[in-house]
């Protein structure tokens, strides 16, 4: 029972808190004037953009697609992507052959 | 049923009134006046003065004020979340307060220190977790600051105040039981024997709660000439708000534990009139904050490994040793 109890009346001051804070930010809201300054960052000074500013959680499930492979696939779409048509059927033609080759490595289709 | 009903509503009417809500706001309130004052008279400074009589109503004023400015969130920080684990963190410490003598309807049970103790934890947890909310260098490394002094005094304060509980309930019966111990801690202090361990558990739980509160010599996690306001660096308007009272109420509740558990509580007015007893609880609580604050002015900060080494060569070992010692008296 003394859990149940101090788990109610946790539970009835964390409500009356949190809707403290929901009414204070709808007030204050109100009557609040729009900041230029606030959506900028500032770091010794200088302007910067927010991407260089912060590490945030996120950015360890995107950093390694934006930071690893980007940079590889801009470099090798640089080589690759050419333009030209006998260049594309090449590659075409190349990855047609992996496929097959693993196909063949694997097994074959169908057993 | 009337009778579930009636306690119900005799829950709910002490988690709102008192000792919840508003006693709570009252008491903080007057312990953030008492405390900013005495620290000041101690400097020779006036400390709060216009607002109210002698100033008592400037922590209320700077609560108001806190409460209507706008709460900015800086980019990639998280907006209502914070808000929330501070709610948490407020009515875990609130239900606290049912689990002390003070309550009128107490809510107790065998074992429920291990309760009380789960509740203790939950603001400590809450303030390390606001810096890592947000995306500032200053919160991450308060928040790891505080994490490092986590581990070392919350196992003192908690191993602190396991003393008297053992004690009294391997020999009077109290059955591990806050509020019980509360009850019977002052016949403690009648046997001779177990004097010398209740005096170096006070003296433990008094120096772990002086780190708890973040208070000289332990601010480290906040120290603002290194790191602003460590993990409250980026919190403004009602956040800031909750953040100082979290504070102020974590020193109520805890010093509350320290009146009760080792100072006795009630006693020496156990069978005196209502009054008496809450007259002497009252200067109590006042003595506990007295000697906090006085440790703040007196001491300056520790660097990070002079606290961690205080608290793991000193008091650490002090208090297991009065916990293991009651167990085998």
């Amino acid at each position: 029972m003394v859990v149940l109890e101090t788990a109610v009346s946790m539970f009835i001051i964390t409500l009356l808190a949190y809707g403290l804070y929901l009414y204070s930010i709808k007030v204050t809201k109100s009557f609040a004037k729009e900041s230029k300054e606030k959506p900028l960052i500032y770091a010794c000074g200088e302007h910067i953009t927010e991407k260089e500013a912060l590490l945030a959680d996120r950015h360890l499930f995107t950093t390694i697609w934006n930071e690893v492979f980007k940079p590889l696939y801009d470099s090798l779409r640089g080589k690759i992507h050419t333009g030209i048509l006998n260049d594309w059927f090449f590659w075409m033609f190349l990855a047609l052959i992996i496929a097959y080759t693993i196909i063949i490595i694997l097994g074959g289709v169908g057993g | 049923m009337v009778n579930g009903i009636s306690e119900t509503l005799m829950l709910i009417g002490e988690t709102l009134i008192y000792p919840g809500a508003v006693f709570s706001f009252v008491v903080a309130i007057f312990t953030q006046w008492f405390r900013r004052k005495a620290y000041a008279r101690m400097q020779n400074r006036m400390g709060p003065t216009y607002t109210g009589l002698a100033g008592t109503l400037q922590p209320f004023a700077d609560y108001v004020k806190l409460f209507f400015k706008e709460d900015i969130v800086v980019i990639r920080g998280y907006a209502k979340l914070p808000a929330f684990l501070l709610a948490l963190a407020i009515g875990a410490l609130m239900a606290i307060l049912l689990m002390l003598p003070i309550s009128p309807y107490s809510v107790y049970a065998p074992y429920d220190i291990i309760v009380a103790a789960y509740l203790l934890i939950w603001p400590t947890l809450t303030l390390a977790a606001l810096g890592f909310l947000t995306p500032s260098p200053y919160g991450a490394l308060g928040s790891s600051r505080l994490l490092t002094l986590t581990i070392a005094y919350e196992v003192a304060f908690l191993i602190s105040i396991l003393t008297p509980v053992v004690l009294a309930s391997r020999i009077l019966g109290a059955q591990y039981s806050l509020y019980l111990s509360s009850i019977y801690s002052w016949l403690l202090w009648t046997n001779p024997v177990l004097v010398p361990l209740m005096v170096i558990s006070l003296l433990t739980a008094l120096i772990s709660l002086q780190c708890k509160l973040l208070e000289k010599p332990f601010d480290i996690p906040e120290a603002e000439q290194e790191i602003v306001a460590g993990p409250f660096t980026e919190y403004s308007g009602p956040k800031l708000a909750f953040i100082i009272f979290i504070h102020d109420i974590e020193q109520y509740v805890n010093s509350l534990i320290i009146v009760f558990l080792f100072l006795g509580g009630v006693a020496p007015f156990v069978e005196g009139p209502l009054w008496a007893q809450i007259l002497i609880v009252a200067i109590k609580y006042i003595i506990v904050v007295l000697v906090l604050t006085w440790i703040k002015a007196m001491v300056a900060r520790f660097r990070v490994d002079q606290a961690i080494k205080m608290l793991w060569k000193y008091i650490v070992p002090l208090s297991l040793f009065a916990l293991i010692v009651s167990t085998v008296i």
